[in-house]
C-alpha cells in the first residue's frame, strides 16, 4: 500500500469512528424512537379506544372565516391557512401570522391591547361538529403517545424548541459518517458482504454485522440522513437565501419552493364581492373523482383584498399512489382559476419537497412499506450498537489501559441508554393502558415515570457493565412488559385483540398483535443469547489459529470483552 | 483497532482549524455554491434541488477538508471559492 493511501485510510476511518462515536446514542434515538413514529396514528387510535373516520370533505370555510371575525380578529389583508385535521380528536385549524402594522397604516398612532390582539397572529382550534373554538393558542405540549413519540425522536422532549436542530446536525454527521464508512468498506465492500461469520468466531461478528447491515441499509441510511438534515436544519436554507437571494423577502422563496403557500401581492384596495370559497373548494375536490382523501386545506392570501387569492390544497389516499398531492389557484375577485397543479402532473420542480416527505415519514404503499422501514430502522439501530460495539473492544487492548476505565463507562452507559428504550417504551405502553383516565396530569406524570425508568436502566447499566447483561435483561424486560400490553389493553377497553377486529378497531388489534409478536420475538431472541464465553469454548474448540485474540464480555476486568479482528482482516499500516 | 496514530493531526490548534474548515467552511461553500447556480441557471430548479443537495455538497466539502493535508490549504481554497460565488451572487443580483 502506498502511503498516501495509508493515509486517506487512516485519516477517514478515524473520521468515521470520532463522528460515529459522537452522534451514536442521539442517532439510535431518531431511529428507535422514529421507528415506533411510523406508527404514529396507530399508536394514537389504540391509545384512545377509538375507530377512525373518514376525512369529512364538507368543511364550512366561510363559517370558519365569520367565527374569526366575530372574535375580533383585523381580517384584511391577512394569509390564511383553513383545514380539517383527522387526528384522534379532530379539529379545524386556523393559522395566520401577525398582520405588518406599518404597512396597513390603519393603527399608526396609537396600538391599544385590543388592536395588538386584532393583528396579532391567529392560531384556532375549532369543533368541526359546532364550530366552536376550543383552543386560542399554540400548545408544544403532546397527550398521545404516538405524538410523543414522534416528538421524542427529534429530541423535543429532552430539550425543547432546540431539540430539532440537534436533530438535524446529528443526521448532516450521519452523512458524513455514512460516506466515511463507505470509503473505509469501499475496497472489501463486494466479498464481505457475503461474509457473516455468526458462529465460527464470534470475535468478526461486530465487524461483519456493522458492515454488512450497514451496506444492505445503505440507501435508506442515507436518504434518511439527507431527509433528516433538511427537517432538522432548513432554517440553515431559509435564513441565508432569504437574506441573501430575496432582500429579506421570505414569501417569494416559498413561492419558489413550496408554490401552494405561494403569497400574491397586495393591492391596498378592498374587495366589495368575492367569490365563496365553499364553492371552489367543492369544484377542486370534483376534479379528484371519487379518491378517498388524505387532507384538504386552503390557503388564503391576502383576504379581502383585490389581488386575494384562494389556493385549494389536496392529499389523496396514498396506498396507492405515491405522488398524491395537488393544488388549484383562484383569484378571489371572480373565482377565476389561476393556476393548476393536477395530481396526475408531477414536475421535477413540484414533487421535490413532497418526495422527500413521503419518503421521510413513509407517506406511500401503506402497511407494507411502513413494516419495511421498521425492520430497516431497527437494522440501523443494530448497526449504530454493532459500531460501539466495534468501538469498544477496539479499545480493550494494553495500549489503552490508561483509558479503560473511561472507556468502559461510555460503553456502558451508551449500551444503556440505547438498549434501555426498548423496555421503556414499553412500560409507556403499559402505562397509558393502566393509569385512571379521569387522572389530574395524567400524561406529564407517564412521562416522568418513562424518564426515570429510562435513567434508571442507563444507571444500572453503568454499574453492572457487563454488554452481555445490559443486553439480555433489556430484552427480557422489553419482551415481558411487550407481552403485557395487549393484556392490560384488554382489561382497561374491552377491545381484546380477537374482538377488536371484527367490529372495526384495526389500529387497537394491530398495536395489540405487533407487540404480542415482538415480545414473543424478544423473549426467544434473549433466551437465545449466551454469554460470550461458551462461544469462545466452543471456538478454542475448533484450535483457533495463533494470534487471533480471543475474549470474551464475562470477566471484564480479567479480560477485554470482544474482539474484532479488524487489525488481521483489514490490514492495518502498524508501523 | 482505532485508526494509526501517525497520520493524524496532533496539535490540537491544527485540529481546531480542521474541523472549523470542514463545518463551517464546507456549509458556507455549499451555499455559495448554491446561490450563485441559483441566480445564473434557474432559480427554481436550483433552490427546489437545493433542500437536498447543500447537505450532500456540505458533507462531501468535509470530507475534501480532512483529505486535504494542510487545515491552510483548505482556508485558502474555501475562500477563494467565497470570493468568486460572492462576485457571481452580487452581479447575478444585478441582473435580476
Amino acid at each position: 500500500m502506498k502511503s498516501g493511501s495509508n493515509r486517506n485510510y487512516n485519516i477517514f476511518f478515524n473520521t468515521h469512528t470520532v463522528s460515529g462515536i459522537v452522534i451514536s446514542v442521539g442517532l439510535f434515538i431518531c431511529f428507535f424512537a422514529g421507528a415506533f413514529a411510523l406508527f404514529l396514528e396507530n399508536i394514537n387510535y389504540w391509545e384512545a379506544n377509538k375507530k377512525r373516520t373518514a376525512y369529512p370533505t364538507d368543511v364550512d370555510y366561510e363559517q370558519v372565516l365569520s367565527i374569526v371575525e366575530d372574535e375580533g380578529y383585523h381580517l384584511y389583508g391577512r394569509n390564511f391557512f383553513i383545514g380539517f385535521r383527522n387526528d384522534v380528536e379532530p379539529y379545524i385549524q386556523v393559522r395566520s401570522q401577525a398582520l405588518n402594522v406599518e404597512k396597513d397604516s390603519l393603527s399608526n398612532s396609537h396600538t391599544s391591547e385590543m388592536d395588538s390582539i386584532a393583528m396579532g397572529p391567529i392560531f384556532l382550534k375549532m369543533d368541526p361538529d359546532d364550530y366552536q373554538i376550543t383552543a386560542k393558542e399554540f400548545k408544544a405540549g403532546t397527550h398521545h403517545l404516538g405524538t410523543f413519540f414522534y416528538r421524542l425522536h427529534y429530541f423535543q422532549p429532552i430539550v425543547p424548541v432546540y431539540g430539532i436542530y440537534i436533530a438535524g446536525l446529528v443526521s448532516l454527521f450521519f452523512l458524513f459518517a455514512i460516506l466515511t464508512g463507505i470509503i473505509v468498506h469501499w475496497k472489501k465492500i463486494w466479498t464481505n458482504f457475503f461474509t457473516f461469520r455468526l458462529k465460527a468466531t464470534i470475535k468478526n461478528l461486530w465487524t461483519d454485522a456493522h458492515t454488512a447491515l450497514g451496506v444492505i441499509g445503505l440507501p435508506f441510511q442515507f436518504m434518511y440522513a439527507v431527509t433528516g438534515a433538511f427537517y432538522g436544519l432548513s432554517i440553515l436554507i431559509l435564513l441565508p437565501s432569504v437574506m441573501l437571494l430575496f432582500d429579506g423577502d421570505r414569501d417569494k422563496l416559498i413561492g419558489h419552493i413550496a408554490p401552494a403557500f405561494k403569497v400574491y401581492e397586495k393591492h391596498d384596495k378592498h374587495l366589495e364581492h368575492r367569490a365563496n370559497i365553499n364553492e371552489l373548494v367543492k369544484k377542486t375536490i370534483g376534479k379528484a373523482g371519487d379518491k378517498s382523501f388524505e387532507f384538504v386545506s386552503v390557503n388564503i392570501s391576502n383576504y379581502q383584498d383585490q389581488n386575494s387569492h384562494l389556493t385549494v390544497n389536496i392529499g389523496i389516499d396514498t396506498k396507492k399512489e405515491f405522488y398524491s398531492r395537488a393544488h388549484t389557484v383562484y383569484r378571489l375577485s371572480d373565482g377565476e382559476m389561476v393556476t393548476e397543479k393536477k395530481l396526475e402532473e408531477n414536475s421535477y420542480q413540484d414533487s421535490v419537497l413532497s418526495t422527500m416527505g413521503n419518503l421521510h415519514f413513509a407517506h406511500y404503499g401503506g402497511y407494507f412499506i411502513k413494516a419495511v422501514y421498521f425492520i430497516l430502522a431497527l437494522i440501523t439501530c443494530f448497526v449504530i450498537l454493532s459500531g460501539v460495539m466495534i468501538w469498544l473492544t477496539a479499545r480493550e487492548k494494553k495500549m489503552y489501559e490508561h483509558r479503560m476505565k473511561f472507556n468502559r463507562n461510555v460503553g456502558a452507559i451508551y449500551l444503556g441508554a440505547s438498549l434501555g428504550m426498548y423496555p421503556a417504551f414499553a412500560l409507556f405502553f403499559c402505562l397509558t393502558k393502566t393509569f385512571p383516565l379521569d387522572m389530574a396530569d395524567r400524561f406529564s406524570t407517564m412521562t416522568t415515570i418513562f424518564f426515570c425508568f429510562w435513567l434508571g436502566y442507563i444507571v444500572y447499566a453503568s454499574v453492572i457493565k457487563n454488554t452481555f447483561k445490559i443486553n439480555k435483561h433489556a430484552m427480557v424486560l422489553a419482551g415481558i412488559l411487550g407481552l403485557l400490553i395487549p393484556v392490560l389493553n384488554g382489561l382497561q377497553s374491552g377491545l381484546w385483540f380477537w374482538k377488536s377486529l371484527p367490529i372495526g378497531y384495526i389500529d387497537s388489534f394491530f398495536i395489540d398483535v405487533a407487540w404480542l409478536v415482538m415480545g414473543i420475538i424478544t423473549l426467544l431472541s434473549a433466551n437465545k443469547f449466551r454469554p460470550v464465553t461458551k462461544v469462545r469454548q466452543k471456538n478454542e474448540n475448533r484450535k483457533v489459529k495463533v494470534g487471533q485474540t480471543l475474549v470474551s464480555d464475562q470477566e471484564p476486568q480479567k479480560e477485554p470483552i470482544l474482539a474484532t479482528n479488524q487489525g488481521n482482516r483489514l490490514k492495518f499500516p502498524l508501523n | 483497532m482505532p485508526a494509526n496514530k501517525k497520520y493524524l493531526t496532533k496539535s490540537p490548534w491544527t485540529r481546531s482549524s480542521k474541523l472549523l474548515a470542514a463545518i463551517l467552511g464546507g456549509f458556507l461553500v455549499s451555499i455559495g455554491i448554491h446561490f450563485s447556480l441559483a441566480l445564473w441557471i434557474d432559480m427554481r430548479t436550483v433552490m427546489v434541488t437545493s433542500v437536498f443537495s447543500i447537505f450532500i455538497l456540505w458533507t462531501i466539502l468535509m470530507l475534501l477538508v480532512y483529505w486535504m493535508k494542510s487545515p491552510g490549504k483548505a482556508w485558502v481554497i474555501i475562500l477563494l471559492t467565497l470570493i468568486i460565488c460572492g462576485a457571481a451572487i452580487y452581479f447575478g443580483k444585478m441582473n435580476l
